[in-house]
């Protein structure tokens, strides 16, 4: 028993015994008890497959893009069963199972498997897999995991039934190789489940009547698989724009300052000569410029919460690597480069000679370089403002915190020197030079808009002809229309069974409102997504 | 787990009670699987529940600026519309600055001698030879009116190389290191500085007499390389005879800022024992009597310039002076001056050349068009972006009225 325990196999354990009718009496009484906790103890080994809104999660996480496999230790028959009330598996589907052991007789299984799959394809019914434990334990075997994964990377779902913790690892570790851009995530409640939780990009553990092994072993501890739901859509998909856009935005700042200096090495011999003063711009990314990409990456929200749980295709575009890749990084960097460009040229052209000042008197390096940064302060901040997709009270306080708390350095380090030893020696006087001259003021508010007008421009272009469903959503939220009806066209009968259960909360027979072709194509896809 | 679970299992207990003295008890209902884990025991109080302010559950009411065509056309507008007339009062104010500048790096003396060739002779700087004195006549075209500065510029001239920066000492100039002897009491209420009196090694080489062995004060070479041309301005009037000339009288108080007059340069008491920058002609106690702060000269060269062409305030015009009765009164007449440079600035040597301006100033400064063609036609710019958006509106919001129209299977949008 112990050794069918260890190997993660459930047993089940019947004994009979000959009974005293004296005995019998007592035992009646005990019956009912036994009874009902017999009862709850079916509930309870039923709660992670059927209690909880199971079901209607994984019809989510399907729609979202998202596939899913089942590893159950639990044998074929309830694994199948499993599958249907899960609705993992439908009548549209042509469920095959892979069984047998031995190399020879799972290869050629495989093989058929493969040519039913291949048949399969460009017809109306999807193919399933239902692999047995022992079965797996053969075609993983490095000679025949290829074909196996190709035919299981082909059905619509897999369930592998009978596997013990280390085979559902295994079958992780074959699904990672197999797809390296893929991002795994894997949700158990029991001990059982732990090597599968760490062998996948992202372990889910349940904390249940199992005990609190799963949780302890995993990334991210629930109390139910429901829950899977928001973990994934609303807070999976806020940080990945969120991470997105810290990364991005850090780089950029940067780069919009410290590039202005590789414009002025040109008009200083390239000597390496530092125009600002140097606690000024050690300062620039921990005060100056450091709440912003906070700001983004705590509280910024790429769709409410109850339209993205609401609607899990909005999940779609977290997929591929869609937001963060090269191009992405590159186009940034170089808008930063773009921006140093223009803040430098204004800068330079403003002062060229230095005789900026109503009684004649001239400027010097420093006050070029203290010009250059606090317009870089600025349009860093702007842009930050731009990135926003929802000014929370807090996102105010950080850009115009932060702008405040520049301006409010610039008085203090004019006047520090010579109190503090050597420092600030370069900015002495700043305080007046700067903010009263009516040049500075005149680039403040010319250079930065200047840079984010390209930025605002494109921006506003992308959002009128190229919307992204998330943002089609998001504009139909705010301005307080349905966007479940924005997703309905005219025709109804071109309705799929999926837009029809994205239409079913808050769905009104009213007058069509218009769609734009990105809706058209996003609803196709659905469609065929859903059917993936 | 049943132990487990019968001891959380209150109803249970319940129903085993209730059910203890009647016969077998009635088959169990199943529920539906897909009813949620809430319907059945009561759960136990939360412990550990994460507070439920708007904070803590992302909730904080936010504005969502949807930056379309149609939100984005007016801030287009406005700013060009702001910007445009914005342009043109800097550009006014640029134009109505007037200047004149006079290139004399090649200009010669009274007797015809080149005075560049006389500063490239080897010793023309150790003052062994005497100054060439540049003798040039200028014409103003027009009348500066107003208050009117003069101005030494300066091309190919890098005040902003690395190397060059970093060489001076500030503590010198701030009065705090007079050579062998202690810190200056003046210098209070300044906290002394606690160093030795040596001047700072970023100064060298010009740092230490080679002869004397004495520290040179002020060291560097900012301080060494200090603009020592002198100038004299006559203006010859055409009522007058020919052969009056009068002197513009200037001055050299308040070229410097205040702030650095005030913080950053202080008087040495005591120069004994020190050594003038070896390309000085005068010591600094000759220069001036309030060394440092009172050569402002010297004040305005240590600011060094941002660009390798640069200006520099040499002299303020004094309008009201006695000595030049009422001729420059309200500003500088137009007309034929002499100017006469006492030519000691060799700029050979980097390919650079010498300027000498006189010009008006105004509220933005001297005459610089860049900014405000820079608004104009950024102004312009965003006009002519409002209208685009305006178009781009017009047509996006067309194509949705023309798709609610017809079966939207195979709208593309116009200008996609």
């Amino acid at each position: 028993m112990e050794k069918f325990a260890v190997a993660g196999l459930r047993t089940l354990c019947i004994a009979t015994a000959r009974i005293e009718p004296s005995r019998w009496e007592q035992l009646e009484a005990e019956y009912q008890r036994l009874a009902t906790i017999t009862w709850s103890c079916w509930r309870h080994s039923h709660r992670g497959q059927a209690a909880g809104g199971v079901p209607a999660t994984i019809n989510d996480l399907l729609l979202a893009g998202i596939r899913i496999w089942v590893l159950t230790g639990d044998k074929l028959e309830t694994a199948i069963n499993i599958g249907y009330s899960c609705r993992l598996l439908q009548s549209g589907m042509e469920v095959r199972t892979l069984t047998g052991s031995g190399l020879d007789d799972v290869r050629s299984k495989v093989a058929a498997l493969q040519s039913w799959v291949g048949g399969l394809e460009g017809s109306s019914k999807e193919p399933a897999l239902v692999v047995e434990g022992e079965a797996l334990a053969w075609a993983g075997r490095p000679e025949l995991r290829a074909e196996f994964l190709e035919v299981c990377l082909q059905c619509r779902t897999v369930i592998c039934c009978r596997v013990s913790p280390k085979q559902k690892s295994d079958v992780v570790r074959y699904v990672r190789e197999a797809l390296p851009t893929a991002v795994t995530l894997a949700i158990g409640d029991g001990a059982n489940d732990v090597p599968m939780i760490q062998e996948s990009h992202v372990g889910v553990g349940l904390k249940g009547k199992e005990g609190l092994q799963a949780a302890a072993a995993s990334d991210y501890a629930l109390a139910q698989f429901r829950f899977l739901k928001k973990l994934l859509f609303v807070h999976g998909a806020w940080s990945y724009h969120r991470v997105t856009i810290v990364i991005l935005f850090s780089f950029y700042k940067n780069l919009t300052l410290y590039i202005t200096s590789f414009w002025f090495a040109m008009a200083s011999g390239f000597s390496g000569q530092v125009m600002f003063e140097k606690w000024t711009q050690g300062l620039y990314n921990v005060f100056f410029t450091g709440a912003t990409p906070f700001a983004l990456g705590i509280f910024d929200r790429s769709c409410s919460q109850e339209n993205c749980m609401r609607y899990p295709q909005l999940y779609k575009e977290n997929q591929g690597s869609g937001r963060y890749n090269f191009k992405v990084f590159a186009l940034w960097m170089l808008n930063g480069v773009y921006h140093s460009a223009i803040i430098f040229g204004c800068v330079a052209l403003a002062l060229w000679h230095g005789s900026v000042f109503p009684n004649g008197q001239v400027s010097g390096l420093y006050y070029l370089g203290s010009t250059v940064y606090s317009l870089a302060v600025v349009t860093v901040a702007l842009k930050a403002g731009i990135e926003h997709t929802a000014w929370t009270g807090l996102s105010h306080l950080a850009i115009w915190g932060s702008v405040a708390t520049y301006f409010g350095f610039v008085a203090l380090s004019a006047n520090l020197y010579p109190h503090v030893g050597s420092n600030f020696a370069e900015v002495v006087g700043f305080d007046w030079a700067l903010f009263g001259s009516a040049n500075f003021w005149f680039l403040v508010l010319l250079a930065p808009l200047l840079a984010l007008t390209r930025d605002l421009a494109w921006t506003a272009y992308r959002r009128t002809c190229a919307k992204t469903l998330r943002e089609e959503v998001m504009e139909m939220e705010k301005l307080q229309r349905d966007p479940s009806s924005v997703l309905l066209r005219n025709t109804y009968k071109r309705m799929t069974e999926t837009v029809r259960l994205l239409g079913r909360p808050l769905f009104r027979r009213k007058a069509p409102v218009p769609v734009s072709q990105s809706f058209a194509d996003n609803i196709d896809q659905m469609a065929a997504g859903a059917n993936n | 787990p049943i132990i487990q679970s019968m001891a959380s299992n209150k109803r249970a207990q319940h129903e085993m009670q209730a059910h203890s003295s009647g016969g077998p008890p009635p088959p169990p209902q199943y529920p539906d699987a897909d009813a949620g884990a809430d319907n059945e025991e009561k759960p136990p109080p939360p412990l550990r529940k994460p507070s439920d302010s708007k904070f803590h559950q992302q909730k904080l009411p936010a504005w969502q600026p949807l930056l379309t065509a149609r939100s984005v056309f007016p801030l287009f507008f406005l700013v060009g519309a702001a910007f445009v007339p914005i342009g043109a009062v800097l550009f006014t104010a640029s134009q109505s600055v007037k200047e004149a500048e006079f290139n004399y790096t090649n200009c010669r003396d009274a007797s015809g001698i080149s005075c560049l060739e006389q500063a490239n002779k080897p010793d023309y700087y150790r003052w062994l030879r005497p100054p060439c004195v540049c003798n040039m006549s200028i014409h103003l075209p027009d009348n500066l009116t107003g208050q009117v500065f003069a101005y030494y510029a300066l091309t190919n001239f890098y005040q902003n190389h690395r190397r060059y920066v970093k060489s001076r000492d500030d503590s010198q100039l701030l009065g705090w290191k007079p050579g062998s002897e202690e810190p200056l009491q003046d210098c209070s209420p300044y906290r002394q500085d606690p160093g030795s009196e040596e001047p700072l090694q970023d100064c060298s080489p010009y740092r230490q007499d080679p002869g004397s062995g004495s520290w040179i004060l002020p060291c560097g070479a900012i301080a060494n390389s200090l603009f020592n041309d002198t100038f004299q301005l006559f203006y010859h009037s055409p009522t007058a005879g020919a052969d009056l000339a009068v002197e513009v009288p200037w001055t050299s108080r308040g070229i410097s800022w205040a702030s650095d007059r005030e913080r950053k340069f202080g008087r040495v008491k005591n120069f004994t024992g020190t050594s003038k920058p070896p390309n000085w002609r005068l010591s600094p106690e000759q220069r001036s009597a309030d060394s440092f702060q009172g050569d402002e000269e010297l004040i305005v060269w240590m600011r060094t310039a941002a660009l390798p062409s640069f200006r520099k305030l040499h002299r303020i015009v004094l309008h009201n002076a006695s000595s030049a009765a009422d001729w420059f009164k309200d500003g500088l007449p137009s007309g034929n001056y002499t100017l006469l440079v006492n030519y000691a600035y060799p700029v050979n040597a980097f390919s650079g050349t010498k300027s000498f301006v006189l010009t008006t100033s105004s509220w933005s400064g001297g005459r610089n068009p860049a900014l405000g063609i820079i608004y104009m036609v950024v102004g312009c710019l965003h006009i002519v972006l409002g209208a685009l958006f305006v178009v781009i509106h017009i047509q996006a919001s067309k194509n949705l009225r023309s798709s609610n129209n017809e079966d939207q299977q195979t709208i593309r949008p116009v200008f996609l």
